[in-house]
């Protein structure tokens, strides 16, 4: 099983086994990892799972589509920075093994 | 859940759903019902659909969506009764005489506060169960959140009782940090979502002291937001269809309680970036 880490805003990391077919918001909320509010529940109505792709991971994951409703969302979310994703639009897949994630310093 | 189920084993191709309440609830079921093959009637009270939640020209856009995607819509419509036989519904029967068939039908006429508990153990009740910014009741260790709580409206000097899942959330986190000894958590602008179709209505903000619309945006495109200006030009709401940056940017807008000119707000030209700074 693809294990994602997410690592809060202190540093602190979480390495967790992700089913294949979940979002990584979803792998967070499931097993309480602080850091993700997901408040939408995975619509992309809100912004409040925000996180950072590592710097490894950042060509291979991508930015948001040109236009799409993350993009948009993203626009004015908490603390944007280019390597900024809505983690409710990031399915996991066994090539995203190893992805490292960190969560900004708050969601609202 | 079980209800949810039954409604949607009775959403067949074919079938027809009576939908009484023009409000979100009766407007999401018969986008449903469109979607699953089925017919829709919407049967509501009042002159348009949406008449407490949203402005008319969001009534209007509304309206004219559903019936394009060929829902039924009567307004300024009474129900006298909803008739049937061996315990199935078979049709819904208007004031003015008319049987409207159905082969399900779905009522959404708006809630009422459950606060039956709290008026037994004393609390102050007024539209919904009193509380604080931590969600607090008169009682200090009684904490009530949600749909059934008149609860304070920092940005609009007034208390309300908002249906939504944002303000559930939050007064939940209110209440949380509150128990736990934690900072409370950030003031949010009231929010609301509703997904019909291809359209996603965000909310943002309650407009109370509205006495002006700017429009941006192609509402005949269906990609439009509508600023709520009060009469010094401070945006108390918006209300934005697919055009989520609008509504994202409106909410930060709405926050700083900043002052707008409606002719900037219906500029294209000009960001939301700019309009937000």
């Amino acid at each position: 099983m693809p294990k994602i880490t997410y690592i809060e805003h202190n540093g602190t990391q979480h390495p967790i086994q992700v089913p294949v077919g979940k979002s990584v918001m979803q792998g967070a909320v499931d097993n309480n990892v602080p850091g993700i509010d997901a408040d939408c529940g995975g619509e992309c109505a809100c912004a409040t799972c925000h996180v950072y792709i590592d710097a490894a991971w950042l060509e291979r994951i991508g930015r948001p589509a040109a236009g799409s409703q993350e993009a948009s969302m993203l626009s004015f979310a908490a603390v944007t920075q280019p390597d900024s994703r809505l983690s409710c639009q990031l399915r996991v897949t066994d090539a995203l093994d190893g992805l490292m994630v960190r969560m900004p310093e708050g969601q609202h | 859940m079980a209800d949810a189920d039954r409604l949607k084993a009775a959403l067949q191709p074919g079938a027809s759903l009576a939908v009484i309440g023009g409000g979100y609830i009766g407007l999401e079921a018969a986008a449903s019902a469109r979607a699953l093959g089925a017919e829709a009637i919407i049967i509501e009270r009042e002159s348009r659909v949406l008449a407490r939640v949203a402005c008319p020209i969001l009534s209007e856009f509304f309206q004219t969506f559903h019936r394009g995607q060929g829902v039924t819509i009567e307004v300024d419509a009474q129900v006298a009764a909803l008739e049937g036989a061996n315990g199935r519904v078979g049709g819904v029967r208007l004031g003015d005489g008319r049987l409207i068939a159905c082969d399900a039908a779905l009522i959404g006429v708006g809630a009422v506060a459950n606060d039956e508990l709290a008026r037994e153990a004393g609390l102050t009740c007024h539209n919904g169960i009193a509380v604080d910014l931590a969600a607090r009741t008169d009682d200090p260790a009684i904490f009530a959140i949600g749909d059934c709580t008149s609860r304070p409206l920092p940005l609009y000097d007034r208390l309300g009782r908002l249906e939504s899942v944002p303000n559930a959330l939050e007064q939940a986190k209110q209440a949380a940090a509150m128990i736990c000894g934690k900072p409370p958590p950030t003031p949010e602008v009231p929010w609301f979502w509703s997904d019909q179709y291809d359209l996603r209505l965000q909310i943002a903000g309650l407009p109370f002291d509205s006495t002006e619309i700017a429009v941006r945006g192609d509402v005949e495109a269906a990609r439009f937001a509508l600023f709520h200006l009060t009469a010094t030009g401070t945006v108390q709401a918006v209300e934005a269809v697919n055009a989520s940056t609008e509504f994202m940017g409106g909410r930060r807008i709405i926050a700083r309680r900043k002052r707008l000119a409606r002719a900037d707000i219906e500029d294209m030209s000009i960001s939301m970036q700019q309009l937000a700074a």
